[in-house]
């Protein structure tokens, strides 16, 4: 059965390390990023932002954020399709987040790169990207507010509503 | 009225997510979590599938190192996100291949 992005194990690897770069890039660039639920939170993507030679978005909110990391790694590194949101890489939010890729059943279970969407229901509120484990606790990226983004236990706040894999 | 996502319930154990149980959940298997999610029947889960199964070796690097986690008590409230797949403005093909 092939893997939600349909990539090989050694692929997924690589994949994950691009994602974790990117959201660990905008963490230690935060002075420098800003959140907005306006067009400009496509900024990472639009303009191609890409983390391997430094480059990250100036706006963004959680679920662009989300998105331009997952981005990195599936598109330019892999070159596949929108397989996040089903927009061509133009849009989405945690609604169509939750639409595509695969549930993780275990939080024990989570991978880098893995998201946490939050929320009481669908389409939910707020994601953020895992992007390593602490003592056994999945730790995410969240970029939900001014000045994010921040590290964190993705348990953060009570409403995590599904943990969901795309790579 | 649209589902956005068939395997998530449309009403959630609220109460089961009380806050005081999820605190120090850590990565063990949440027993709420755990309940939500096996309550949805004929999903296709990403850890159940063999094929994930070698993917957690260590050959990811990503230790936590150099990061140290935000208490949540100093994090200021998360504003979500726009809420709205906005159609797409001209930017089509931005990153396909």
């Amino acid at each position: 059965m092939p893997s939600a992005s349909g990539l090989s194990r050694d692929q997924r690897i690589r994949c994950r390390d691009r994602v974790v770069q990117a959201a660990r890039l905008t963490l230690a660039n935060k002075e420098h990023t800003h959140y907005t639920e306006g067009p400009l939170r496509w900024d990472g993507i639009k303009n191609r932002k890409d983390a391997e030679i430094g480059q990250f978005p100036e706006y963004s909110d959680c679920s662009s954020f989300a998105t331009w990391c997952l981005w990195n790694g599936l598109v330019l590194r892999f070159g596949l399709g929108d397989i996040v949101n089903g927009a061509g890489w133009t849009a989405g939010y945690t609604g169509t987040m939750l639409e595509y890729g695969l549930p993780v059943r275990y939080p024990s279970n989570v991978l880098p790169g893995d998201c946490v969407i939050y929320g009481s229901g669908p389409p939910g509120v707020h994601c953020a990207v895992i992007v390593d484990m602490v003592n056994g606790t999945p730790m995410v990226i969240s970029h939900g507010s001014e000045p994010g983004p921040f590290y964190l236990a993705y348990n953060y706040r009570p409403d995590v509503l599904q943990i969901r894999r795309y790579i | 009225m649209r589902r956005y996502a068939p395997n998530v319930p449309e009403t959630l154990p609220l109460a089961a997510c009380a806050p005081s149980r999820v605190r120090g959940a850590g990565g063990e298997r949440a027993g709420w979590y755990v309940r939500l999610m096996t309550a949805s029947e004929d999903v296709r889960y990403a850890d159940d599938d063999p094929e994930y199964a070698t993917d957690a070796a260590a050959e990811i690097d990503v230790e936590g190192a150099g990061l140290v986690a935000e208490d949540p008590q100093n994090v200021p409230a998360d504003l979500g996100d726009s809420r709205t797949a906005e159609p797409p403005t001209g930017t089509a093909a931005a990153g396909e291949a």
